[in-house]
């Protein structure tokens, strides 16, 4: 049984790491079992094809990336130190994992309705953490759905740094991803200013 | 979403301070606003798409105006 579960995970493992280097679309089931060092047979015990295989695979990647992200979230640490605390980990974990970055942001919008459901799931988990920022607005009144705005712009600017390879640049992108995290709050002087401590602080 | 982008740009213009913004200001706009897009497709609500229209304009505006101004320009416009 354990053992199972360990080839069962290795194949997923796989098939991240692999899409993440080839794309989606690219990727077959052979790549997938040469690259878990499974058999045919293995890889079709557990799953019924690529596609149930991948979607398997973002959730394992959703819960242990996105999972640890939010836990970051949480504690008893002023709002923007936790916002600034979780968004770090998150570009750190795809500075050092450029696979499993374009994986889980670009990637998944190649492989169907379901996963782009599950991709902005895990975007959405962040949302009930940033609409705490609304205690940094003063008391004015925010569109209801402010948050999602707040994940959007984040979401975006990761999106096209690793569209466009750059996935060891995003640690030096964090002022930029604090901007974006804090302006529909704040406004662009007050972002500005949090932009520019974390760019001193880097 | 990248040919949307520099239309968004012209923002700066209308921004106190909008040539020190960030260079990426309108993708982050862009990316607001299809994070608003998203939420309501996902949830099978295409066709409620036309009642956030006030909601994109204040997040395609909030980078560059702020909060105050944004609500303001939506006021006016819808």
């Amino acid at each position: 049984m354990a053992a199972t579960q360990t080839r069962r995970q290795a194949i997923l493992a796989a098939m991240v790491r692999v899409v993440g280097q080839k794309g989606y679309k690219e990727t077959s089931v052979a790549d997938v079992i040469a690259e878990a060092n499974v058999s045919r047979t293995t890889f079709y015990k557990h799953f019924e094809d690529k596609h149930t295989c991948f979607l398997a695979a973002y959730e394992m990647l959703v819960e242990e990336v996105f999972g640890e992200v939010v836990a970051k979230c949480d504690g008893g640490a002023p709002w923007l130190a936790r916002m600034t605390t979780g968004l770090t980990t998150l570009v750190d974990r795809f500075a050092v994992d450029p696979a499993l970055a374009r994986t889980a942001v670009v990637e998944v919008a190649a492989a169907g309705a379901d996963a782009r459901r599950l991709h902005w799931e895990a975007v959405a988990r962040f949302t009930e953490y940033l609409d705490a920022g609304r205690e940094l607005a003063g008391g004015r009144e925010l569109p209801a759905n402010i948050s999602l705005m707040s994940a959007g712009a984040v979401s975006g600017l990761i999106f096209d740094e690793l569209l466009a390879g750059r996935a060891a640049e995003l640690p030096a992108r964090l002022p930029d991803l604090l901007f974006a995290m804090l302006v529909p709050y704040v406004g662009p002087q007050v972002a500005a200013a949090e932009m520019r401590r974390a760019a001193q602080r880097h | 979403m990248q040919r949307l982008t520099p239309l968004f740009d012209d923002g700066r213009d209308f921004a106190p301070g909008g040539r020190s913004l960030p260079a990426n200001t309108s993708r982050m706009a862009a990316g607001a606003v299809a994070g608003l897009v998203a939420d309501e497709l996902v949830a099978g609500r295409a066709e409620q798409l036309p009642g956030l229209l006030s909601d994109v304009l204040f997040a395609t505006l909030v980078p560059y105006l702020g909060p105050d101004a944004a609500a303001r320009e939506v006021g006016e416009e819808i």
